[in-house]
């Protein structure tokens, strides 16, 4: 939590975008900010939640913790996409389930 | 459309229930039941599908009567036994909660007006206990799977009777709930409960037959081999929301309560014959 | 539709026994990850070539170039089952990122080459 805030302090302190990040824009630390309440927005939002989610946001938080940078992204981006695709499970789900009731 | 406007106009006229009768638990029920009535016809009669999985596997049943035969949950069913008689600090038992040998199996899940949510046998285990200054058990397994287990045993051959009490919609939209939850894919690998319980059961995931969902709620709690122990319905639940990969809700949450009680109606008529054993 | 497989299978027969190294490792790769549990897991469901108690939840993994001539049909398959048929219980294994792209291309050389 602690090591959260002062990732969080520091990106406001430098800005958005290419401070340390370099080409992709966003540091690692601010994707893994990024992903974690995207994570949390999806499960309030629609109980949906995986357990894979939870994996990779762990895992760039090592990383970033071990010093790789790059690597913490990479899983970062990852879990931002497994974000999205629980997102687009739930919207698709919300009419898809009432085909598998028998009539 | 014209249909649904004839049967709703038929709903308001005809009956004085609102227009949600018209695909109502009822029907839903009675078109789940022929679905796995169509699929297994070899199932006869159709009480036996309260034997789970063994219902459509003669070639493993056999094997499974021989274990029945010795039941790995007999020291659960003691343990609980002498939970349930156990006296508490204050005088009282469980006895005081659930009458003398806890053969209430048949009164869970059910609608509780008062308090507007599901009640499940679990969860009045346990407030019997806080009520009483106990400390509540977990929900999962030990302590609370051996009374469950033990207060199953007693209630074996009560008939499964879920009701959906039509002066109360908070309890209609419980069983929607549960409904949803049953037939919603979810989990990385996107699954539902019905993917796998009723669109592929009878199939095999490498060497393991899927169940029918219909017969379900019968026989819990079980003694599983792949856990070595007992283990409560709730704790299968999340067990198979773990499979899919999805984070699995809280044991007696509503959303595992509400999809008990939308299972258990679905399975309504069934004996509960529980604790029984399973791979 | 016949001329087509006709075709396509006489194609994929001149072809098969010039396949390159490269192809036969993509191929292997394949294979890997297919039949890894926590990956393609695909013998859970699918009967193929070699396997150990398959289920038989989907088709089995045979004549793969005569059902899918078009490689990218097969690749579209895999990556998302549920946009032909909400009904399936395969999983969206691009779609759900259960696999990664460079995952998915060498499971469908893997799966093609059955």
């Amino acid at each position: 939590m602690k090591h959260g805030l002062k990732s969080l302090a520091l990106v406001a302190l430098i800005g958005s975008s290419t401070a340390f990040a370099g080409g992709h824009g966003k540091s690692a630390a601010a994707l893994i900010e990024e992903a974690t309440a995207g994570y949390k927005q999806v499960s309030k939002e629609t109980t949906y939640q995986w357990t894979t989610t939870v994996k990779v946001i762990k895992a760039a938080q090592k990383a970033l913790d071990g010093g790789n940078e790059a690597e913490a992204k990479k899983l970062a981006q990852q879990a931002l996409d497994l974000v999205e695709a629980t997102r687009q499970q739930a919207q698709v789900e919300s009419q898809n389930w009432k085909m598998r009731v028998p009539k | 459309m014209k249909k649904i406007i004839r049967n709703v106009a038929f709903g308001l006229v005809g009956l004085s229930v609102s227009a949600a009768s018209v695909a109502g638990p009822e029907e839903d029920r009675q078109a789940f039941r022929k679905f796995y009535e169509n699929r297994f016809p070899q199932v006869q009669p159709i009480g036996d599908f309260q034997n789970g999985v063994y219902s459509i596997l003669p070639a493993a049943r056999e094997q499974w009567e021989s274990i029945e035969e010795f039941p790995p949950y007999e020291l659960a069913i003691e343990e609980g036994e002498k939970i349930f008689n156990k006296t508490f600090a204050n005088g009282k038992s469980l006895k005081d909660c659930f009458g003398e040998d806890g053969a209430v199996r048949e009164q869970y899940p059910h609608w509780n007006k008062e308090r507007g949510m599901v009640m499940t046998m679990e969860l009045a285990i346990n407030e019997c206990l806080e009520a009483n200054g106990e400390k509540p058990l977990k929900y999962k397994k030990g302590a609370m799977a051996a009374v469950s287990a033990y207060m199953a045993y007693n209630s074996r051959g009560q008939v499964i009777n879920v009701e959906i009490p039509s002066d109360d919609p908070r309890a209609l939209a419980a069983y929607e709930d549960g409904k949803e939850h049953f037939y919603t894919k979810r989990g990385q690998l996107n699954f539902a409960c019905a993917d796998c319980h009723m669109h592929t059961s009878g199939m095999n995931y490498r060497s393991e037959t899927v169940s029918p969902a219909f017969g379900h709620p019968t026989n819990w709690p079980v003694y599983r081999a792949k856990w070595q122990e007992m283990g409560t319905l709730h704790r299968r639940f999340a067990g198979c929301h773990d499979n899919i990969r999805a984070n699995p809700f809280k044991a007696q949450g509503e959303e595992y309560r509400n999809l008990e009680y939308f299972i258990s109606y679905m399975s309504n008529g069934l004996e509960f014959n529980g604790p029984a054993a399973r791979k | 539709m016949k001329g087509q497989l006709l075709t396509a299978i006489l194609a994929s027969a001149l072809v098969a026994p010039l396949a390159s190294a490269a192809d036969a490792d993509a191929i292997a790769k394949g294979k890997e990850i297919a039949w890894h549990r926590q990956k393609g897991n695909c013998l859970t469901c699918h009967m193929v070539e070699g396997a150990e108690m398959p289920g038989n939840v989907g088709p089995p993994l045979v004549a793969m170039k005569a059902r899918y001539p078009n490689k990218a049909d097969l690749r579209a398959q895999i990556w998302d089952p549920t946009a032909r048929n909400p009904m399936t219980s395969m999983p969206p294994f691009g779609k759900n990122h259960i696999l990664s792209e460079e995952e998915l291309d060498l499971v469908v050389e893997y799966v093609h080459s059955l």
